[in-house]
């Protein structure tokens, strides 16, 4: 039924369930999978202008290879279901608008992702990307816990 | 991948929708659907009860009424699409707490529902129901745009 499903992951603790569950449900339609992280933007901690070059540089590097850890996961995963999947990462400080974005460009009919990310009180709300995602995008999207 | 998936609905055109949907789902994954309309006393009563004000049993059959058509929609699709089906409808001033109930009580393992039912801001806000599912549940929650 659905034929490609974006797959939004942030790294925390739920992602690699998310990922598994994503990843049998393609399998059972011969869905495609994209997996996608948001690296949030850089912010200025210091007003020293060298400190500040070093800083980024190294917190640009850091984030790469973070984003890239978190899709290796779902590189990974697919390929053993041998579930198609491609994955990429953007720079914004608004994942939700990055989210349902990727989701017209791409052309998927579903969204997966957690109720909670990094941030937030887990247990009590759902999380503020998911809430934002649930209320722009125009594709159903799957919530997990 | 969901073996039994509780269906919520209550008549509007996007529960319509969402009830599509979900056979269509059921159908490529082989699920059975548990469908489900709350009936929702008005708890707006001077004493609290329903004792001692004409017409209410007019009323609370009408509602019964609607919300028994409401899931024959569920049953006569699914039906339709040839997935195992069965249907209920219960009284609760509190959908989303009698969602959930029926989750556990008909061993659902995920629930499947519209993002906004017939009151609220279409487009703008997820529905007040919806919200509080996906904030209380430990089932993974489809929302359907």
């Amino acid at each position: 039924m659905f034929k490609h499903i974006l797959l939004p992951v942030d790294g925390s603790e739920i992602s690699p369930a998310l990922i598994r569950a994503a990843v049998a449900l393609a399998k059972e339609t011969n869905a495609k999978v994209t997996g996608m992280h948001v690296v949030p933007e850089f912010r200025v901690f210091t007003y020293d202008a060298e400190m500040l070059e070093d800083t980024k540089e190294q917190y640009i590097q850091a984030s790469k290879k973070h984003a890239q850890s978190c899709l290796a996961e779902i590189e990974s995963v697919a390929r053993i279901a041998d579930v198609k999947c491609e994955t990429f990462y953007v720079t914004s400080d608004e994942p939700h608008e990055e989210i349902v974005k990727a989701a017209h460009e791409r052309k998927c009919d579903l969204i997966v992702m957690a109720a909670h990310g990094r941030r937030g009180i887990k247990g009590l709300l759902i999380g503020s990307q998911t809430q934002k995602v649930l209320t722009y995008s125009d594709i159903p999207v799957l919530v997990y816990r | 991948m969901f073996k039994t998936i509780l269906l919520s609905t209550d008549g509007s055109d996007l529960s319509l929708k969402a009830i599509q949907s979900t056979v269509e789902f059921a159908k490529s994954h082989g699920s059975r659907i548990v469908g489900l309309c709350v009936e929702e006393i008005y708890p707006y009563f001077p004493n609290g009860t329903l004792e001692g004000i004409e017409g209410t049993s007019k009323f609370t059959d009408a509602i019964h009424q609607e919300a028994e058509l409401n899931v024959k929609k569920i049953a006569d699709l699914a039906k339709a699409g040839g997935v195992a089906v069965e249907t209920h409808t219960v009284k609760g001033t509190s959908p989303h707490e009698e969602i959930l109930k029926s989750a556990k009580k008909y061993a659902c393992d995920a629930i499947f529902m519209a993002s906004h039912g017939r009151k609220g801001l279409d487009k703008l806000l997820l529905g007040s129901e919806a919200q509080k599912v996906l904030v209380h549940s430990t089932l993974p929650v489809m929302i359907f745009k």
